[in-house]
């Protein structure tokens, strides 16, 4: 494999071939932070195909001064801000009986055998987390999917964001403390509780609301 | 230090970015019990957010999905998406080389973007002067099919020369170019003059003639005059891109505008640039520039009046010197200069017809 610049460099001269060889080193990095901003598969493949399309018609502008990682995430984020509000999906609940012609259906959901309690619990609380990180406006999530999941420091994000230090490090305050919000309002209306356990995270059934395996 | 302060502190404290004023921040959390449950909340909610945003990798196929789009992509040369209709609309008066100039300058101390190139004269074969600072990329040319499967032949250059001796049948044929919509140009005919200078300026009779090489009018109806173009450049931060070149449209629209410019630029960072360039006759110009600035915020606004009158006396000079060389030469050296004299011709035209009553307003957006 070569090395990461010399593929860019033939890229930039129009190789294919190298391009190619480009985007298998970088798909990974890439679709992660798509599926991460997406929310959903398919607007997530549809995202990172879209950076890949966009770095290659921009990688003669790529000057290797940051990483070429970066400067992918740096699209993407980008792409992403600048892309139309998702069409809200609509949310059913899955407790709320099913009007049909025939009167009401009650929602069957198949429970695999032998699920264990805590994965059950993981998937929920994936699911919360995605709901209350689509309560924040684009570019707190943005923020936060860079510095939480990401982990870039805040030059890397102020770089990427082409924003300042300072708003930076506003933008991710806001956003965190409205992540906080959303999840415990969320967690309420669920009946489950975060408990902090030395900076871990557990989900706790409050009880009030009858489990669903 | 109350509690909004700790609020505010908190994710810089939990970054380790709070370096003087953590004691401060500690000792109220020590001793407010709201805020030492909401920061370890906090704690605990970001540590469930990291563990459920575990990397996702690419699906299968993804690479060939992507290859396959750029394989299909038409040849674009990098980054530049020239609506093409635009493109093929657009007038001589691209060879105004302060257009090119106008946005070039904010190009200056930036190395971040990268401008497409200023379009080729979509006209026939005229010479395609280098876009100075930009790239040498060209935009792809459509070619016209013709029945019974030939390409077309070169088309005959529409040119605007200026009305002194009608063209005679062409003797020559047209020169070999590559295959080629031809643009047509065309001179409008021009408003009341706007200031006192103007009104001095004898109304000139251009029209549009189709020129063949062996004709060569001359350009004595240009006479050497002071020469200004004006031009206006705005640069607008727009929330939302597309719908912001919508509103620009739709601006221009109800003044009968349409951009003789509309390119795309991709910065190096992905976001995306547009810049159109309007020829707005003089008396609309400041109701055009007052709708362009309502579009978002307005990062730069830059008036520009630029004394063409040199450049318009060397290029008249060169055509001169071309046109008794033309005179002369035979063969394929006369096509040559036969197509340096039709760009010349154009850019005097356009230099002309711009410096009495047009003012050239770019409005750049970025988001």
């Amino acid at each position: 494999m070569e090395a990461v610049s010399q593929l860019v460099c033939r890229a930039q001269k129009k190789d294919l071939a190298a391009f190619e060889q480009l985007v298998l080193l970088y798909q990974d990095r890439v679709f992660a932070l798509a599926r991460r901003l997406a929310g959903n598969p398919p607007d997530a493949e549809d995202l990172a195909q879209e950076v890949f399309v966009r770095a290659y018609r921009g990688i003669h502008t790529f000057r290797g001064e940051s990483d070429f990682g970066t400067w992918l995430h740096r699209i993407t984020v980008n792409l992403w801000l600048n892309s139309r509000r998702k069409a809200s999906v609509a949310v059913v609940s899955l407790d709320e009986p099913l009007a049909t012609q025939d009167g009401e259906l009650r929602r069957e959901v198949p429970t695999l055998d032998g699920e264990p309690e805590s994965m059950l619990l993981e998937r929920e609380l994936g699911e919360l987390m995605q709901r209350a990180l689509d309560t924040l406006p684009k570019e707190q999530q943005a923020v936060l999917v860079l510095r939480e999941l990401e982990d870039y420091t805040y030059e890397e994000m102020a770089a990427i964001l082409n924003c300042s230090l300072g708003t930076v490090r506003s933008r991710l305050s806001r956003a965190r403390l409205g992540l906080r919000k959303a999840v415990s309002r969320r967690a309420g209306e669920l009946g489950v509780r975060l408990a902090a356990d030395d900076g871990a995270c557990a989900v706790e059934r409050t009880g009030e609301r009858s489990g669903r395996s | 230090m109350d509690c909004r302060a700790v609020d505010n502190l908190a994710s810089a404290w939990l970054d380790g970015k709070l370096t003087s004023g953590e004691a401060d921040f500690l000792r109220h959390l020590d001793g407010c019990r709201t805020c030492a449950r909401e920061t370890g909340e906090l704690q605990a909610v970001l540590t469930a957010f990291r563990t459920t945003g575990a990397a996702v990798p690419a699906p299968a196929g993804f690479a060939g999905r992507v290859m396959a789009r750029l394989q299909e992509e038409p040849l674009r040369d990098g980054t530049h998406l020239l609506f093409r209709k635009l493109a093929l609309a657009a007038s001589f008066l691209f060879l105004l080389g302060m257009n090119s100039l106008l946005v070039g300058r904010y190009l200056g101390g930036s190395n971040r973007v990268t401008l497409p190139p200023v379009p080729a004269p979509a006209a026939g074969p005229v010479t395609e002067p280098a876009p100075p600072e930009l790239s040498p990329d060209r935009i792809e040319q459509p070619v016209v099919p013709v029945p019974g499967g030939q390409e077309a032949l070169p088309a005959k250059p529409e040119l605007i020369a200026p009305a002194v001796s009608a063209p005679t049948a062409a003797s020559v044929p047209a020169p070999a170019a590559p295959v080629r919509q031809p643009a047509k140009a065309q001179v409008v005919p021009s408003p009341p003059p706007v200031s006192p200078d103007r009104q001095q300026e004898p109304e000139q009779q251009l029209r549009v003639a189709t020129l063949s090489p062996a004709v060569i009018p001359d350009p004595e109806v240009f006479v050497q005059q002071r020469r200004v173009t004006e031009g206006v450049l705005l640069k607008v931060a727009v929330t939302e891109l597309s719908q912001a070149s919508q509103r620009l449209a739709d601006a221009a629209g109800v003044q009968g505008l349409t951009p003789v410019m509309a390119s795309e630029a991709l910065a190096e960072d992905g976001r995306l640039i547009k810049v159109y360039r309007y020829e707005v006759p003089y008396l609309q110009a400041n109701r055009f520039v007052t709708e362009a600035l309502k579009l978002g915020r307005v990062l730069d606004e830059r008036h520009v009046a630029e004394d063409v009158s040199n450049e318009y006396g060397r290029k008249l000079e060169q055509y001169r010197q071309l046109a008794a060389k033309a005179q002369e030469a035979g063969g394929a050296e006369a096509e040559e200069l036969h197509r340096s004299i039709n760009g010349l011709l154009l850019e005097l035209a356009g230099m002309h017809s711009a410096a009495r009553d047009m003012k050239a307003v770019t409005v750049w957006l970025e988001s």
